[in-house]
C-alpha cells in the first residue's frame, strides 16, 4: 500500500504544524484555563454558567483565548489546504496514486471483498460539510482516502500515537464469541483491522458512505493479509439480514451525524444485531471539566467544522439506545493514552473527550 | 440542536485562504497572525533544508561558510533564486490580501 511521500519541505512544514499543535494543546490550553478561572473569580460563578456564556466572556476579554482559537482553526486548515498542505502533496503524486488505487479497486471488486454501489448518493448532511476542514471531504476526490489517512497521523494531540486509540478501543471491547463483526463508518479501515487479532475466528465487515475510503480500506486489509467484507452503505439502512452480527462497533462516527440519523443508525444496528449482541462505540461525549470542558469542546466543534459534534453531546445517547430496544446501555471512561478524568475535572492538556459506549440487545 | 446544516446548495467550505472565522477584536490581527505563522513555518522549512544541506556538504569535506560567501550565481541559478524569493514573499503576504468572505 503506497502512502503519501511528500518532499522534504512539505514534511518539515507538516512537522512544524504538528509541533505547534503540541504547544497549543498544552501551553495555550493551560493559559485559557487560567484566564477562565480568573474571569470566574472576577465575575462570580453565575457569570460563566454555561459554555455559551464562557464563550462570550473569554472571546471578548482573553487575548490568549483569541490566539488559542486562531491556532486551532488555522493550523488544521494549513495542514490540508496550504501550498505545503496534504492536498498539494496528494496532487504532486496524483498519477501514481490514482493508478494504484484504480488497480486496488478492480482487484477488490473482482475478489468480492469490495462492494461499491455505483450511483450511490451519500446523505446530504455528509456531502454538504467539509468535516474537520478537509476540503471536499472524504468522498470528494478519488484520492480523498489517501489524504485522510495521511492527515490521521496527526489528528490526535501531538504527544499521542494516532493508532494507539484503535488498539485501546479494540482491547476495551468485551470479549466473547463472535461469528460476524461489523464496523460502521469504517473509513480507511484503521478502526476495523485491529479486530482481526482480537477475534481471530470472526468474519469482519466494514461499511462506509465514502467509496474513496473503502478502496483505501481494502488496500489496508489486503496488505495485512486479512479478509474484510467492505461495502458502500449508509449505516441508517443496510442490506444485512436481521440478527446478522454479534458485534457492531463504530469509531468517531456518531459525532458526525445529525440527531435523526443518529436515531436511525441506532435502530438499524439493533435490527442487525443478534439477541445478546453488542453495539460498542468510541465517540466524543460528556467532556470532563464542567463548563470549562464544554466551552473548549464546543469551541473545537465550531472551529473545526464539526457541525454535529455539539448536538451529539447534547443528546441523551444512552436513552436513545434504550428507546431503540437495547436493554442495557452504559457509558464508560476511555483512556486514549493520556489518562481518564472525572466529570468535574479538567484535563491538564487538550484532549478529545472520548467515551466508550456499550449497549446490549 | 444548536448547529445544523447550511442552507441547501451551500457547503461548509474551507478555501485555501478561508478567513471566515474571526478570533480577534480587530480583524487586522487575524491576518497579521496568519502572516506570522506562515513566516514561522517557512523559516522552519528553510532551517531544515539548510541543516540537511550542510550535513551533505560536510560529508563531502566542503567548508561551507567560506564557499557560500564567495559564491557567484550564474544566470539560471539567479533566476531560480528570484523565483523562490518571489514565492516566499507571496506566501508571507498572501493572508493580508486574501478575500475575507
Ligand atoms: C471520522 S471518520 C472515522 C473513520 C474510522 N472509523 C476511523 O476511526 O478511522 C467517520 C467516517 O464515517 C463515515 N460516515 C459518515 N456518515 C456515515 C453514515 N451515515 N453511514 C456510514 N458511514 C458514514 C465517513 O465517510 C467517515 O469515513
Amino acid at each position: 500500500m503506497r502512502s503519501l511521500s511528500p518532499d522534504r519541505a512539505t514534511l518539515a512544514y507538516q512537522d512544524f504544524l504538528r509541533r505547534a499543535k503540541g504547544r497549543w494543546a498544552r501551553d495555550l490550553y493551560r493559559a485559557v484555563a487560567a484566564d477562565f478561572a480568573a474571569a470566574r473569580d472576577r465575575a462570580g460563578p453565575d457569570a460563566l454558567a454555561d459554555a455559551d456564556a464562557a464563550e462570550a466572556v473569554l472571546s471578548a476579554t482573553s487575548a490568549r483565548y483569541q490566539y488559542f482559537g486562531w491556532l486551532e482553526r488555522h493550523l488544521q486548515r494549513l495542514k490540508y489546504a496550504s501550498p505545503r498542505g496534504i492536498l498539494a502533496a496528494v496532487d504532486a503524486e496524483r498519477p501514481a496514486l490514482a493508478a494504484e488505487l484504480a488497480a486496488a479497486r478492480e482487484a477488490g471488486v473482482a475478489r468480492g471483498e469490495l462492494r461499491l454501489a455505483p450511483g450511490f448518493t451519500p446523505p446530504r448532511y455528509f456531502s454538504a460539510v467539509d468535516f474537520h476542514q478537509h476540503p471536499g471531504g472524504v468522498a470528494g476526490d478519488p484520492l480523498a482516502g489517501v489524504a485522510y489517512d495521511f492527515g490521521r497521523q496527526t489528528t490526535m494531540p501531538a504527544h499521542l500515537d494516532p493508532d494507539e486509540v484503535h488498539r485501546r478501543f479494540t482491547a476495551a471491547v468485551p470479549a466473547g464469541d463472535c461469528r460476524r463483526i461489523l464496523d460502521i463508518g469504517c473509513g480507511t479501515g484503521r478502526s476495523t483491522l485491529p479486530f482481526a487479532a482480537r477475534f481471530p475466528s470472526a468474519v469482519l465487515y466494514g461499511i462506509d458512505v465514502a467509496a474513496p475510503c473503502l478502496v483505501r480500506a481494502f488496500q489496508r486489509s489486503d496488505a495485512a493479509g486479512v479478509r474484510v467484507e467492505w461495502s458502500q452503505q449508509a449505516a441508517e439502512q443496510t442490506d444485512f439480514p436481521d440478527g446478522h452480527f454479534d458485534l457492531v462497533h463504530s469509531t468517531f462516527l456518531l459525532h458526525e451525524v445529525p440527531r435523526p440519523a443518529l436515531a436511525a443508525i441506532t435502530r438499524e444496528v439493533h435490527r442487525i444485531l443478534a439477541p445478546g449482541g453488542r453495539f460498542v462505540s468510541l465517540d466524543f461525549h460528556s467532556p470532563p471539566g464542567g463548563v470549562f470542558g464544554a466551552f473548549i469542546h464546543y469551541g473545537h466543534a465550531r472551529r473545526n467544522n464539526e457541525v454535529f459534534m455539539r448536538s451529539f453531546c447534547e443528546t441523551d445517547f444512552l436513552g436513545l439506545q434504550r428507546d431503540a430496544g437495547f436493554h442495557e446501555a452504559v457509558m464508560l471512561p476511555f483512556d486514549d493514552g493520556s489518562g481518564t478524568w472525572a466529570a468535574d475535572e479538567a484535563p491538564p492538556h487538550w484532549r478529545f473527550p472520548a467515551q466508550l459506549f456499550v449497549a446490549t440487545k | 440542536m444548536t448547529q445544523g446544516l447550511p442552507a441547501a446548495g451551500r457547503r461548509v467550505i474551507v478555501g485555501a485562504h478561508a478567513m471566515d472565522q474571526k478570533f480577534f477584536n480587530d480583524p487586522a490581527l487575524d491576518r497579521l497572525v496568519a502572516t506570522t505563522i506562515a513566516l514561522a513555518a517557512e523559516v522552519r522549512v528553510l532551517r531544515d533544508r539548510q541543516q540537511a544541506l550542510e550535513g551533505v556538504l560536510a560529508r563531502q569535506g566542503l567548508v561551507v561558510p567560506a564557499d557560500i560567501e564567495g559564491w557567484q550565481p550564474d544566470a539560471s541559478e539567479q533566476a531560480a533564486i528570484d523565483a523562490e524569493a518571489e514565492r516566499f514573499v507571496r506566501s508571507v503576504l498572501g493572508p493580508l490580501a486574501a478575500d475575507a468572505p
